[in-house]
């Protein structure tokens, strides 16, 4: 792992018992910072200053759609896995989403537990990846830099 | 073929039901969902308490009971809110009921909410000023569908964001109800046409013009009250209902 902090999850939905129940089943079978929110503009709020690994959001919410927070969540925090909760069962709206956000998972209200639990798992897993591979990828920049140095003074050297 | 005025408002009003009843799905969705979720977060949770009373665990098998009580509380809740939700529908499908009822308005403009302010909850916030009323004797199920097409239209007229204020008041020996909006209002070249009956100016599959007809007949006919409304263009409509306590009227149908 780049960092060593407990995988952190994002929760969205304007039903406060929505959030309870899901995060008494993360406490009980997982070991993540579980961050819940009922307004959507509070959820940007903290994605604008902390990193997370996973934002599973509501549809339907004042202020914001679940889409439309996604959005924010792909544009503050690319890699942090975007999953769509929704008791709103429209099709138009699932295909706008995994188009529009690069949606991870849609799933329905009512939710199995055991679904939830692994796309979570594997959202976080993703995410982590992901930010590794970044990581990688920027060794590997600067890696490469030093090496263009090293070549630069010696060519200075012996031409 | 002429359909008779009395048939032509039953089938506006169990349109109305119909409509109302995606809305009332969806708002069952979350307590349904959380409720189960919590049926099977229960079972974990009692797996894991024997597993700490066999491992002489107390500390952990408290923070065990403690998620327990917290999931039975929001049971509690989610319950509520599906029995509030029945209620609601109970009062506002009985339209076939042709006996009066002693009843508190207060309790039927609270069903009528309950099953339209679903249509819009993502954009409207509903506010209400209920005042103290003594029962009346009324046909529920009919003021219910009334007050639920004037805030079903007050939220038709909002675009985007806004408010609907719905509130009641004792005003002498009247019971007074009224649903306002922060909408576009009507048009002043409309509002000698609004309580006619076909008038809309919303597109088709949206409005009929046959609600505020809705309106006027529970209203007028069965209830032996008065509709007004006042609007302002570009800043909301405010309908009122007004209903006397002692009915003098409505015979038998």
């Amino acid at each position: 792992m780049p960092d060593n902090h407990k995988p952190i999850v994002v929760l969205v939905d304007d039903e406060e018992m929505i959030l309870t129940s899901i995060r008494t089943l993360l406490m009980l079978e997982a070991d993540y910072e579980v961050q819940c929110f009922t307004n959507p503009l509070d959820a940007i709020g903290f994605l604008e200053k902390s990193t997370a690994d996973i934002a599973v959001s509501d549809y339907l919410m004042p202020g914001l759609t679940g889409i439309q927070l996604l959005a924010e969540s792909k544009r503050l925090q690319p890699e942090a896995t975007r999953v769509l909760l929704t008791g709103h069962a429209d099709k138009a709206s699932a295909i706008q989403a995994i188009n529009q956000v690069g949606l991870f998972h849609y799933l329905e209200k009512p939710w199995d537990n055991a679904q939830l639990l692994l796309v979570i798992q594997q959202g976080v897993e993703r995410a982590q990846l992901l930010r590794e591979l970044r990581q990688k990828i920027m060794e590997l920049d600067t890696a490469n830099s030093t090496l263009k140095g090293a070549q630069a003074r010696l060519l200075r050297a012996f031409l | 073929m002429e359909i008779p005025e009395e048939q032509f408002l039953e089938l506006q009003r169990q349109a109305t039901l119909g409509h109302l009843l995606a809305g009332v799905a969806h708002e069952l969705s979350a307590p349904i969902g959380s409720m189960l979720s919590n049926r099977d977060v229960g079972l974990r949770l009692l797996d894991r308490i024997e597993k700490a009373v066999a491992d002489s665990a107390p500390e952990r098998a408290r923070d065990l009971l403690r998620a327990c009580r917290e999931l039975a509380r929001v049971d509690q809740i989610a319950a509520e809110r599906i029995n509030h939700l029945a209620r609601s529908l109970k009062i506002a499908a009985r339209v076939t009921d042709k006996v009066p009822q002693r009843t508190n308005v207060n309790d039927i403009v609270d069903s009528a909410l309950e099953l339209s302010k679903s249509q819009f909850r993502d954009r409207i916030a509903v506010e209400t000023e209920f005042g103290t009323l003594p029962d009346v004797e009324c046909y529920p199920p009919l003021l219910s569908l009334a007050v639920v097409n004037l805030v079903t239209n007050a939220g038709q007229a909002i675009d985007g964001a806004g408010k609907i204020t719905v509130g009641t008041r004792l005003e002498g020996d009247t019971v007074h109800i009224w649903v306002s909006d922060t909408g576009r209002g009507i048009q002043e070249d409309d509002k000698p046409k609004v309580l006619k009956e076909g008038f809309t100016t919303k597109p088709v599959g949206v409005g009929t013009g046959l609600g505020l007809l809705m309106v006027s007949r529970a209203v007028t006919q069965d209830h032996g009250g008065s509709v007004a409304f006042e609007s302002e263009p570009g800043h909301g409509t405010t309908f009122h209902i007004r209903i006397p306590l002692q009915q003098t009227k409505k015979g038998a149908e």
